[in-house]
């Protein structure tokens, strides 16, 4: 089953397959979302916020949880687990998350 | 070789990477011209050998060949402002009291009592004569004998025997340089007519040390250098850094045994350029370097890459007439905002312009080539005429202590920075050390002032 993903502040949708990540749903959709590692859980960059639907996603593993880390300590003014990486989260509802750099491949 | 010489641009990776001198081109104000000029080469891709990083045997012959011949700075002169201050500056085994002994007189003496070689200096105070704490005996500020008690027992040895030994000092910009080489070439020409032109934009003899901190690093001292001599490690180590900071197009240049690498700020990395916008940019430079209360209406709007470096250049402008009253109107975007890093051979980082004034130093920790003392210290300019505090000292933090952890103001904004670095440095020595590694891959462009470096040290070494 596809969930629906609603990216702000560029209004994308997508929609990602239960056992893709948000990074190669949003690839495979013609979307720009900042990444250096291509999906290896090491730069960081691909970090999102999450505005509703957050009961959707995975939990994160012990690794995420460990590069998160530093991006939570820029983010105080969100809760703790709404920060989270594209590149590990998988969701299984439709979700809307913030990513600035995300942009349609287009643009 | 000039025959090696090709245009440097070629090897910036894609050739469509935004350049530094394109940033320079567009600032508001006049740029130096020497931050234009280009002085690099190709140096090949051969694999360099680890043996520097892991032999004692290597590490002697730096110590005979290179720390004993080379120029280096032993402290900043408003360390010892006042006639009667004095320093230690210790490197491999060897310990040097570097003494002000008239107002604009500094001179340097082997640490050490000319009676049972004991030392004479622990860290730094204030004295009217330099004595030695085992039999009492004292000299003068210029190093000759004041008094030896029980003199007569010393038949055999005349004043100038008993004089402390002196070290070969020289000044530049208000550093303090040390030789223990007698027939070592003057400073001014150790450091070269380049640099020497270069640092005229900034001078720094009036400027204080603000912040001076230190820590044991578990990795060789050169490791550690080049940690803070590539620009490369940002993908890795700083990744917060990439929507405001032109990594993999910065610029490196070589002049002698030194180095300089222009890095451009305010402006996105190339691996994350197609997704970072210039508010994009702004928005994260001033997230990491501002407090959350400097912008209570939210950051400045820009639209285009160089209005975002115009409007940083213009915070900062700013905040330091705010800090310092120093007015740095004519200074251009780039000298405020960019990373300017020149490597002083062989172990001082020294950023140029005015955005950080910082200094990095690093050397081996004691005659440990496993681990070395890295240092961290920042200038702050002050009004011409205004009365200076004496710099601030030395703080030694431990092993494992977090300089975000630390209380100091100085590091609100940069201690997540440094503890980045200090976690990678923790974890290259042991890797280096592999006998699956036969030593390291230096990238063609990025990593050529290590490479550069490396062939000097090695030429230094060689000569044995």
């Amino acid at each position: 089953m596809l969930s629906r993903v609603t990216v702000e502040p560029a209004s994308l949708t997508f929609e990602v397959g239960p056992d893709e990540t948000m990074l190669a749903a949003a690839a495979r959709s013609g979307i720009l979302w900042p990444t250096v590692c291509k999906g290896a859980g090491a730069c960081k960059t691909c970090y999102f916020l999450i505005r509703s639907g957050a009961q959707h996603f995975s939990p994160p593993t012990p690794r995420e949880q460990q590069e998160l880390m530093w991006v939570r300590r820029r983010h105080q003014d969100v809760p703790e687990d709404h920060v989270r990486l594209a590149c590990q989260a998988n969701v299984s509802g439709d979700v809307t998350v913030f990513c600035k750099g995300a942009r349609a491949a287009h643009a | 070789m000039i025959a090696d010489k090709i245009d440097p641009a070629d090897m910036r990776k894609p050739a469509s990477f935004t350049s530094p001198e394109t940033y320079l081109k567009t600032d508001t104000r006049p740029v130096p011209q020497h931050m234009f000029e280009e002085s690099t080469w190709d140096l090949g891709n051969e694999v360099m050998p680890k043996e520097g990083y892991i032999s004692g045997e290597y590490h002697q012959l730096e110590v005979k060949h290179l720390w004993k011949k080379v120029w280096q700075v032993a402290c900043r002169e408003n360390d010892i402002p006042e006639v009667g201050d004095r320093i230690a500056y210790d490197v491999v085994g060897q310990s040097v009291m570097v003494i002000r002994t008239a107002p604009d007189t500094v001179r340097a003496f082997h640490n050490t009592c000319q009676h049972r070689g004991t030392r004479l200096l622990e860290k730094c105070d204030n004295v009217k004569h330099i004595s030695c704490p085992f039999h009492n005996w004292s000299w003068n500020l210029d190093g000759s004998v004041h008094n030896i008690p029980a003199r007569w027992d010393f038949p055999g040895a005349s004043d100038a025997d008993l004089a402390l030994r002196e070290v070969r000092c020289e000044r530049w910009n208000a550093f303090v340089f040390i030789n223990f080489d007698k027939d070592a070439q003057p400073l001014e020409n150790y450091l070269g007519p380049d640099i020497l032109r270069h640092w005229r934009s900034w001078p720094r003899a009036h400027s204080r040390k603000t912040y001076h901190f230190g820590m044991i690093v578990p990795c060789n001292w050169k490791l550690a250098l080049h940690g803070f001599n590539e620009i490369y490690h940002t993908v890795g180590v700083h990744p917060q850094g990439l929507p405001f900071t032109a990594d993999c197009s910065a610029k490196y240049d070589f002049y002698g045994l030194h180095t300089r690498f222009i890095l451009s700020l305010g402006v996105p990395s190339p691996f994350i350029g197609e997704t970072t916008e210039p508010q994009d940019s702004l928005d994260a430079f001033l997230s990491q370097y501002s407090p959350p209360e400097a912008f209570p209406n939210g950051f400045p709007q820009v639209s285009t890459f160089p209005q975002a470096r115009a409007v940083l250049a213009d915070l900062l402008r700013g905040s330091l007439r705010q800090m310092t009253g120093v007015d740095l109107t004519q200074k251009s975007d780039a000298e405020m905002l960019d990373a300017i890093g020149y490597m002083f051979f062989p172990n001082v980082i020294h950023w140029g312009g005015y955005a950080l004034p910082v200094i990095h130093r690093f050397r081996p920790n004691g005659n440990d080539h496993r681990s070395c003392l890295w240092e961290i210290m920042a200038l702050a300019p002050y009004p011409e005429g205004a009365k200076m505090e004496r710099d601030a000292p030395l703080v030694m933090l431990e092993a494992n202590e977090r300089f975000a952890s630390r209380p100091e103001p100085e590091l609100r904004f940069i201690g997540e920075v440094l503890d980045q670095d200090v976690h990678a440095l923790r974890l290259i020595q042991q890797g280096l050390e592999s006998d699956g590694f036969s030593g390291p891959r230096l990238g063609n462009y990025q990593e050529r002032n290590v490479r550069h470096f490396e062939r000097q040290v090695a030429k230094l070494v060689g000569e044995g």
